[in-house]
């Protein structure tokens, strides 16, 4: 049985297409020299710890890792109130007292898929930024049983959440990168309004 | 991304459900009479058990569980009671998850909510969802469901129990069906097997007819979704009508056996601990409908333990309806009366008025609490508030 010219040409022009040279990717992860971020749409610079790496991709504000994000991450975010907590139905707001604040954290990392049994292992008011907010700390096992523990330093202001987060694998990798993490949650100062826009 | 990945789950799933069901069906294996060897299973069968098992080890290592001999034993002689002679062939575990619901895997794992065990109001309306959930052991509903379409509510729900798809438990996505509910007609057979188990152990089916019937109520009134077990209304609403015809089809066998009467006094003991802690799980998860709609049903002052309002309270505080702060401050007030030595309540009043700038009210109760509680998980706050008053 012979192909008609129509079904042979399309696949030719198929072929053609798929030899097409790809349009070039960016690189998923960048190196992160140590020093000051800037994050505009964060409202805060901090100092970053040296030898951590950056998922470019990440576009909520500043995801970090040193080893791989399955042994540890650091986020930078910022929400708006109406989004900050969607995920429970809830929204944040400005005159949120750390409790609340804490409250609203908790319920939406449970809400999170399979953390349901998750422990809450720290609850304290703390300073981020400059001003008075909450730490909260957290420990769960994913679904293949590794142990992780989790710290978020979380304010609540006029432009809505910032939180520090990090987690890391109990193991080894938790404890050890914490000062890092603390050092960059002592480094963390807001931005005022021009400094947002440069 | 992961919309995009799912999408392509779900399409897949669809398409090997619907690809399984284009050959001539046939007869359904014959129903388990008592244990079962493993060896003796067909080859699709047993590697459906292997699969769940993988499935039963992601709940364990996960944390989903919650170790509590005393009410596995209450259950598995429970359990014994409805299906004599199957001994070992079931096993029975109580999971971390606030929805009233229980769940039968195809190897005989019956995995029983907290939020189930909280609030069924006695023995007759557990046994009733036990025996239901055998039948699905009992008929071979796993392997059967096996030759349909995996249903979408089942992936999001492992999902969510499993915290992530581990690969090797991918094959066993069948094995979901068996906690998302099973197809209209195995649901029907079960619900028939489990009446026979149910009446034949002298248990009132008309009890599962009270329990549907309060939670159809309860997802009706406050938009509720009642996962997997009751998954939607419509599947609601058909296990009351199936019972209803079941129990007017056979009114003699309906009637409970005085010779053998239900007895809730162990399952009434058990349920204090339970009931915490799912009163906790649902006021850490912000579930505060479902909490008021439990909690101020007529019965909830004697149902529930003593601390109760507080959760009341705090459900109310954190809906922050219109008339809710009154609500709020009442239940407190009942909690206060009914629980005078729980501290919560005290921080709870604390932050309140401190949140209001009424330091003279916030201080006092807010020391009270660190009287009670020094290393409470409210301490370092109101120590805070505290200062603040200073």
């Amino acid at each position: 049985m012979r192909a008609s010219p129509v079904v042979a040409g399309l696949l030719c022009v198929l072929l053609l297409a798929s030899c097409r040279t790809p349009a070039p990717v960016p690189p998923r992860w960048s190196a992160r020299a140590a020093g000051t971020v800037v994050l505009p749409r964060a409202g805060v610079e901090a100092a970053l710890p040296p030898g951590w790496i950056q998922l470019d991709a990440y576009d909520r504000g500043l995801l970090i890792t040193r080893d791989g994000l399955p042994m540890q991450f650091i986020k930078i975010i910022r929400a708006p109130h109406k989004v900050a907590f969607e995920n429970i139905g809830k929204q944040g707001a400005p005159d949120l007292l750390p409790n609340e604040l804490a409250e609203l954290l908790i319920a939406s990392n449970k809400a999170r898929p399979g953390m349901a049994s998750v422990a809450v292992t720290l609850n304290q008011p703390a300073e981020l930024a400059g001003r008075e907010g909450v730490k909260v700390g957290f420990a769960f096992r994913n679904a293949r049983g590794a142990a992780y523990d989790e710290l978020a330093y979380a304010v609540a202001d006029d432009d809505g959440v910032l939180m520090f987060q990090y987690q890391a694998l109990s193991r080894h990798f938790f404890a050890r990168d914490l000062p890092a993490f603390e050092a960059l949650v002592a480094s963390a100062r807001r931005i005022d309004k021009t400094d947002k826009k440069r | 991304m992961r919309r995009r990945v799912a999408a392509a789950c779900l399409g897949l799933m669809v398409a090997c459900g619907l690809a399984s069901r284009a050959p001539a069906a046939e007869p359904p294996p014959p129903p388990f009479t008592g244990p079962v060897q493993v060896s003796s299973l067909p080859e699709t069968e047993q590697r459906i058990w292997a699969e769940v098992a993988d499935l039963e080890r992601a709940f364990r290592r996960g944390g989903q569980l919650i170790d509590d001999a005393e009410t596995e034993a209450y259950l598995a002689a429970l359990m014994d009671r409805l299906y004599p002679g199957f001994g070992p062939a079931f096993r029975l575990r109580v999971i971390r998850d606030p929805e009233m619901n229980a769940f039968c895997l195809p190897n005989g794992g019956i995995y029983v909510n907290l939020g189930l065990l909280a609030r069924v109001r006695n023995e007759d309306q557990l046994a009733a969802i036990l025996a239901h959930e055998g039948g699905h052991f009992t008929h071979r509903h796993g392997v059967r469901q096996h030759e349909s379409a995996v249903t979408t509510a089942a992936w999001v729900r492992y999902s969510r129990l499993a915290g992530g798809l581990p690969g090797k438990a991918i094959g066993s996505l069948l094995g979901l069906s068996s906690i998302s509910g099973f197809s209209r007609e195995l649901e029907r057979e079960a619900d028939l097997a489990g009446f026979g188990r149910l009446t034949a152990a002298g248990f009132d089916p008309r009890e599962a007819v009270r329990m549907f019937e309060s939670l159809y109520e309860e997802s009706k009134a406050q938009g509720l979704k009642e996962s997997v077990f009751f998954a939607s209304h419509p599947r609601l609403q058909e296990r009351i009508e199936s019972f209803r015809a079941l129990i007017a089809a056979a009114p003699a066998a309906s009637a409970p056996a005085a010779s053998a009467p239900v007895d809730s006094a162990r399952l009434r003991t058990l349920q204090p601990r339970l009931q915490r802690e799912w009163m906790e799980l649902e006021a850490s998860l912000g579930h505060d409908a479902r909490l008021i709609h439990q909690l101020t049903r007529p019965d909830a002052a004697t149902f529930f333990p003593p601390e109760a309002p507080y959760y009341l309270g705090e459900a109310y505080r954190r809906r922050g309806d219109a008339t809710d702060r009154e609500r709020m401050l009442a239940a407190y007030g009942e909690a206060l009366a009914r629980a005078p030595g729980f501290a919560p309540v005290h921080a709870a009043l604390g932050a309140h008025h401190f949140k209001n700038r009424d330091c003279a009210a916030a201080s006092p109760e807010l020391h009270a609490y660190l009287d009670m509680a020094p290393d409470g998980p409210m301490a370092g706050h109101a120590r805070r508030m505290l200062e603040k008053c200073r």
